[in-house]
Order: structure tokens, then sequence, then C-alpha cells
């Protein structure tokens, strides 16, 4: 008798595993499968416990740069306007940029503007009157600036990055630099000191651009005796990393 | 008079034997050419149009000794296969039963001619007997072996055999094979580990395969099981992280939601848990809804669309929303990209001896391009089928997960919870890198690229025994 039953409880055994297994590879029924998917995500009170619970884990991104800039230069072309300064000059720059980047975070650089002047609209309206009258010294009076070197050293601690119209990620880092060099003006040199900050977008592994806002003091000569000046220079640039 | 004929007689005889002549005897020096139309093909070969000496053929030979015999059935299946009918012609030579027997010009023009990278060579599974060696090339038969090989060492795995299946594994890589590459051998290499329960040595593996890769996207949720599996529940996290992003929806499949909702109760982030679980059900519905509308007649042109634009070589990616309709493995199904490569060409064939008017031979192949298209339909129903039924297992996993969640909420307490220090999955990369705090919207770039901190569960305050006094 036992042995039979034994069997008996195995065949029942089997045949529920077998129906189990054979109802696992059915194809499901479509309604009943979407209203099973339906009832995922509990209902309100389990969901508002649950929140309750968050444990605060963390997700972060972290990623290599794209571009490095340990031990690499960088050289670059550059246009500035001169915002400020002489009243009576508009002044603006064409020149090369120098940058060596120790790590990401440190750069040494040299920079050599030539400037270019032209009169401003009061510049012009004295001038014209001055013009008109032989004894004005406007002309002896006034001093320009011809070129400027300096040295700079520049600290990247910020770092970012842009979606370019969703064709590629340019990583980007925000600098502040300090700078000390000479320059250049009709009555002669003069030192100069500057310091500002910028942003520059490292567009591929081999070109980047800068756009640049730095304060920048000298003292000019003009016929009345020295004059301590002002500048802002904003200024945007094109370079090559090496 | 003597010597008139005797001019005329060295004239008759410099045109037999003239360079063109010697060359087109040379050519076919296994064919007669007695009749005009046999010289008319012959013309043709030399002048290599096999097109229009394939046309003459039953013409020149019809039912001659010389075309039932092994020579005759490989010279036509030589003109099939350079005329563009390159199925038919493969499919000749290889139903020859003792092609040892060829003519060696004959074994030469094979051997010159039948290039190993043909794409038609993939589109038919034929078995090459030993006794082609020196007709087709050495690499289609040693390519032949190495498929063989390969088979051998997957059913090994299938079998419960994994070392002698790596031991097969690691005599391929040493040979030079060129049919299999690196990406697929290191996936295979991976999961035998897995199966060997080496968990340890796996990681390395499914992370030597590239984000370009096709494989990547199932290396990395296989990578997600093994951290999964060597208790580093973080880490399986920050792989699914960049799974489930809104770049892979069409390609990814339920499974992944259940190794996600497992890690989540790893580390007791239940908020974590319904979350994905609302995902899962906004991904899946509209997808059992579509499967399930895979069976009726209306979809059949949607459906043979698809498999048309297939056959042309397009990338799921390219057919748009009528990817989304279809089932995820369609389009990495070998079967399905057997068929439909198979099609296309067999259809060219077709359209190519309709030309010809060979027409017994077309009849056939139009059979056999109704039969591909049907096998390939039925398949494309099946794996709807599967996946359907591959959702339906998962959502009940899903409902398992949520279960343990409710269990578990009644009986833990939070109050250990917040003042454990996180614990990081780590980064990869080395030396200066950059951190972004992880956000709803993710960038391409930040793919495979995240780092999960998670904390520990809490501990019971009492113990089960205390709580039921």
């Amino acid at each position: 008798m036992k042995p039979i039953i034994t069997l008996m409880i195995a065949l029942v055994g089997l045949g529920t595993a077998q129906a189990h297994a054979q109802a696992r590879n059915s194809t499901p029924n479509p309604q009943n499968l979407q209203s099973d998917l339906n009832s995922l995500g509990g209902n309100e009170a389990i969901l508002r416990k649950a929140r309750q619970m968050a444990p605060r884990n963390r997700a972060r991104i972290v990623q290599e740069r794209e571009v490095s800039r340990t031990l690499r230069l960088e050289v670059a072309a550059g246009y500035g306007y001169f915002a400020g300064g002489d009243p009576y000059t508009l002044t603006d720059n064409l020149g090369l940029q120098m940058d060596f980047h120790i790590n990401p975070r440190w750069s040494l650089g040299a920079r050599y503007y030539q400037a270019s002047n032209s009169l401003s609209r009061e510049g012009a309206r004295v001038a014209q009157n001055a013009v008109l009258r032989p004894e004005s010294t406007f002309f002896d009076a006034t001093d320009y600036l011809k070129d400027t070197a300096f040295a700079t050293l520049s600290w990247y601690p910020v770092y970012g990055k842009l979606n370019l119209f969703d064709l590629r990620v340019a990583q980007f880092d925000l600098y502040t630099l300090l700078g000390y060099g000479q320059v250049r003006l009709n009555s002669g040199s003069a030192s100069t000191m500057t310091a500002g900050g910028g942003v520059g977008i490292w567009l591929t592994q081999s070109f980047s651009t800068r756009l640049e806002a730095r304060w920048q003091s000298y003292t000019d000569q003009p016929q009345s005796g020295p004059r301590p000046l002002d500048v802002t220079v904003l200024s945007l640039s094109f370079g090559f990393l090496l | 008079m003597l010597r008139k004929a005797y001019f005329y007689l060295i004239l008759l005889g410099a045109l037999h034997l003239s360079p063109g002549a010697l060359a087109i005897a040379e050519a076919l020096d296994f064919a007669p050419q007695s009749t005009e139309q046999q010289k008319a093909l012959a013309t043709h070969f030399k002048a290599q149009d096999h097109l229009a000496a394939l046309s003459q053929f039953d013409q020149a030979f019809g039912q001659s000794r010389f075309a039932r015999s092994v020579d005759g059935q490989a010279f036509k299946a030589y003109l099939m296969y350079r005329s563009g009918l390159k199925i038919t012609g493969i499919e000749s030579l290889n139903r020859i039963s003792q092609p040892q027997q060829m003519h060696p010009t004959l074994k030469k023009l094979w051997l010159e001619n039948l290039k190993v990278d043909d794409p038609v060579l993939k589109h038919l599974n034929l078995s090459w007997s030993p006794r082609f060696r020196g007709i087709i090339p050495t690499e289609v038969l040693q390519a032949q072996e190495q498929r063989d090989q390969w088979n051998r060492l997957l059913l090994a795995a299938a079998n419960d055999r994994p070392q002698s299946s790596l031991r097969d594994l690691n005599r391929l890589r040493r040979s030079s094979q060129k049919i299999f590459d690196a990406d697929l051998l290191n996936l295979t290499e991976a999961r035998i580990l897995f199966q060997m329960n080496r968990l340890n040595e796996t990681p390395s593996l499914y992370r030597s395969i590239p984000k370009s890769s096709d494989l990547w996207l199932e290396a990395r949720e296989e990578l997600a099981w093994t951290y999964l599996r060597l208790d580093q529940p973080e880490k399986a996290l920050a792989e699914m992280k960049s799974l489930v992003t809104v770049f892979f929806r069409h390609a990814l499949g339920p499974e992944p939601f259940v190794l996600l909702n497992l890690a989540h109760l790893s580390v007791c982030d239940y908020p974590a848990i319904f979350r994905a679980s609302t995902e899962f059900k906004r991904r899946f519905g509209p997808r059992v809804q579509a499967l399930a509308q895979l069976e009726s007649s209306e979809r059949l042109a949607l459906i043979q669309s698809a498999l048309n634009q297939m056959a042309q070589g397009k990338s799921r990616e390219k057919m748009g929303e009528l990817a989304a309709l279809m089932p995820r493995r369609m389009f990495t199904d070998t079967h399905i990209l057997h068929l439909t490569g198979l099609t296309a060409q067999l259809t060219r064939e077709s359209q190519l001896l309709a030309r010809l008017q060979m027409n017994p031979l077309n009849q056939g192949l139009e059979g056999r391009i109704r039969r591909a298209q049907e096998q390939a339909l039925n398949q494309v129903r099946q794996l709807a089928q599967k996946e359907l039924i591959e959702i339906r297992n998962m959502t009940q996993r899903l409902h398992l997960v949520e279960a343990e969640v409710i269990q578990r909420m009644h009986i833990e307490s939070r109050k250990a919870n917040n003042s454990s220090r996180l614990r990081s999955s780590g980064s990869p990369h080395r030396g200066e890198v950059l951190s972004f705090p992880a956000s709803r919207e993710v960038w391409r770039d930040e793919i495979g690229n995240f780092v999960v901190d998670v904390r520990e569960c809490p501990r019971l305050e009492m113990s089960l025994s205390q709580r039921a006094q």
C-alpha cells in the first residue's frame, strides 16, 4: 500500500511540475499580462511608507577628461577689446598667447598683443576742434598703447561640460589668471599688471577656445603727467593644443 | 599550284593555331568544342562573358555525357557563379560527389575566383567535404572547421562541461581564425568562467568589450549580474544606471529590471524598487500590445517591411518606429539574418534566371524564396511569443520582489540607516577624473561612467523572537 501511495504522490508531483513548466512556456494572454503589469508599482500607502525609508544613496557620473591637459602646450591667437582707459581712444588688440599646462589645474603662459587705436567719438570731436585751433595741444597730450607682453599664471578650479547641439559634448574649465609684464606706449615703456578670469572650452584633442575678461593696469604719460589707467579687456581666442 | 595549296594549308593552320584559338583551346581543354554552339560558348567564355556562355550551355551540351560528368557540372556551376547566380552556382558545386575528379583547369578556376569573404558563403550553411581541398580556398575549409569547433564549445558549455568548452575556446584563440571577433571570444570566455563560478575573473573580460561593439549592452548586463553574485550591489547598480537610460529603451529586455530591483533590494532602497517597477510598466505595457498584435494579419505587411529593410542592410536605428513594434531579438537573430540575406540573393538570381529564360531552375528558386520568407515570418512570430513569455516571467519576479519589500517594511526600522556611511562602487578611471551628480537627464558621454554610493541596510533593532514575545 505504502509504495503505491508514494508512487501516486510522485506522479502527481511530476504532473504538477510538468504542468508548471508548460504553463511557464505557454504564450500568455495579453489582457492578463497587461493587468499583471498594471498592478506593479504598489499602492499609494506602500509607496508613501517606502519614501519615508529612502536610504539616500547617491549616484554620480565619474569620467575621464576628454582632453588631457597634463604637460601640454596651447598656442592661440586672440582678439581683445579694451573698455575704459583713455576716453579719447578706442583700442583693441590682436595677438598670440601660449600656455603651458602643467596639469589640468595650473598653467603658465606668455602673451603678446599688438594694439590698434582709433579716436572715440569724443576724441574725434575734440580732435576736430583742435584742428581748428592751432594753439591746441591735444595731439601732443595724448598717449596710446602700441603693444603688450606679459607672463601669466592661470588656475582652473571649476570644470563642466557643454552639450553642443546634441552633436558632441565639450568639457570646459573656468579659470582665473594673474599676469605681469610690459606695455609699450607712444611715450615709452611701462610695467603692467593684469588679473581676470575666463572659460576655456576644449573642443577636441587639438582645438580649444577661450573667452576671457581681465583687468589691466598701467601708467601712461600724456603731456599732463603720469596717469594710471585701469582698463578692462574682453578677449576671444582660438588655439591648438600640441 | 602546289605552292598556292601549300600557302593555303599554312594559312589554315595558322588560323587554327592563332593565339586566340590556342588560348580558347587551353581555357576549355576540359570541354568538347566540336559543334557551333560549343565553339560559341568557348568564345563567350574567352571574352569573359559568363552570362552569354551560361545561356549557351544547355544548347551546347544539353544532356550529353559531358553535361552529366563532374567537369560538366563543375563548369556549369562556375558559369552560374560568375554570372551572378552565386547561390545556385555554389550549391551546384557543393552537390558534386567526386570533386577530386575535376579537371585541373576547372579546379584552378574555382580556387582563383571563389573569394573567402564572399557574403554569399555566409548566407549558405553548406558543409564542404575535405575532397574539395584544392578546389575551394583553404580558408573556407578552415572557416568551416572553426565554426564546427565553435559549435562544439557552445554545446559543451550547454551540457555543463565548461572546462572542455574553455579549452576549445583557448585553442580557437591561438589559431589564426578571423571569423569570430575578439569581443565575441571575450564575452564567451566570460560566460564560461561565470558558469564555472570563477566570478572574479569575469569583470575584466566584460569591460574589455568597447561601447562601439554590438555586444556591449549584453556584456554590461552580465557584468551587473556578476557583481550581484559577488555581493557588490553598488557596482551592479552603477552598471544598470547606464543600461536603463532612454538610449537603450528599444534594445533592453525585461530581465535587467529584475536585476535592478534585486540590487536595490540588497541595499534596501525600496522607493527605487517601486520607481523601477513603474518604469518597467511604462516600457513594457505598450510592448505587450505591439507583440500580441504581430499575430494578426494586419501586421503581416509591417513584419514583411521590416524583413525587407533588414535584407537591404538597414540597421534597427534607421528603421525608426517600425523597429519598436518588432520583437527585440529579431535584428540579431542569426536565423532571420541568414533567411533575409538568402532571400535577397535568391531574388536577384531569380530575376537573372527569368532574363535568361531558364524556367525550370527559376521555378525551383521561386519556391525557395517563398519558403525562406515564410520561415522568416514564422521566426519573427516565435520571437514575439518568446518575448511575451519573458515579459510575463519577469513581471512575476518583480511581483515577488515587491512582496519581499512589503514584508521587510513591516519589520524594519530606519534608525540605523541614515547614520551609516556611504560605500562607493568606485570608478575604473585613474588620474584626474571629472565628477558630476547624476540626474534624470543622461548625456550620451555618461553611459558606462556611473558610480553609485550606497548605505548599509539597517540592522533589526531587536531579534524576531524578541518581537514575538
